[in-house]
């Protein structure tokens, strides 16, 4: 893929992040949600995560961090690295870390 | 030519400034200093979220596991290091709207001819009155975070 849509993913992908997360971390005020200490109880939780909506917005949270943390990383270590061999050993080690990571962020969403 | 061709035909170390060229360009150059918090907080908001996939993914084995894994992290020392990880999240975040809207040329202005002196665009009423306003919208954010946290340890 083309570096510029890459980067174009990041922008997306960012720009997606700010609305999600405001939404992820207003359950955890006193002012919208049920509260911090409250927000993270064990019943309160799994209410929450019957739901349809949250189960929805924690799989999209999920993916839209987990793509742009890791594409951001990618980014980093490409600066030092310039050997196209040693580039693509590093994908292919970045796309695992991903992939495990998502499936297993998305198992108790699933369950 | 290939990319890899080219980058051996042309290989500089000049470019190459390494971890000191996070910070070795500086120069009293505010969007330097944000380039380089906005990197590191990238990098330490990456490792958080591993952390927290690994915390919260504990609840599908069970209430026990649940708990177990939140009694570590419910002390008030893992809450000032939440305090930090937010103030991370919500520089990362509203920089993040400030260099989408600079990469897409909006709070720019018209573009000017290139004649010397020439114009320094970032340092433009837009660009700078918007740092300003991303000052004053993460402080009531972390605001908001400081006072849940004390409400949780102190009130």
């Amino acid at each position: 893929m083309k570096e510029s849509y890459i980067r174009f993913i990041q922008y997306v992908l960012g720009a997606a992040i700010v609305i999600l997360i405001l939404l992820h971390l207003s359950l955890f005020t006193s002012f919208i949600g049920p509260g911090y200490e409250e927000g993270l109880s064990w019943e309160t939780v799994s209410q929450r995560m019957a739901s349809p909506f949250y189960d929805m917005l924690y799989t999209l949270l999920l993916f839209a961090l987990l793509t742009h943390g890791f594409i951001g990383i990618r980014n980093i270590i490409f600066e030092y690295v310039t050997n196209q061999r040693t580039r693509v050993i590093i994908s292919w080690t970045i796309w695992i870390v991903y992939i495990i990571l998502l499936i297993y962020g998305m198992l108790p969403i699933i369950s | 030519m290939g990319f890899a061709k080219r980058e051996k035909k042309y290989k500089s170390k000049y470019n190459m400034t390494g971890t000191l060229g996070w910070i070795g360009n500086l120069r009293m150059n505010m969007e330097r200093y944000l380039y380089f918090l906005h990197r590191v907080t990238g990098i330490g908001l990456v490792l958080y979220l591993i952390l927290h996939i690994l915390v919260t993914s504990s609840r599908m084995y069970g209430e026990g596991a649940y708990e177990i894994s939140h009694s570590i992290i419910n002390n008030p020392i893992a809450d000032i290091g939440l305090f930090f990880v937010m103030a991370g999240l919500i520089f990362h975040g509203v920089n993040g709207i400030r260099l989408i809207l600079n990469e897409y040329g909006f709070l720019l202005g018209k573009p000017t001819k290139p004649v010397y002196p020439y114009r320094q665009v970032l340092k433009t009423r837009g660009p700078r009155y918007f740092i300003l306003l991303m000052i004053i919208i993460g402080a009531i954010l972390l605001l908001i975070v400081g006072y849940e946290l004390l409400l949780v340890w102190v009130f």
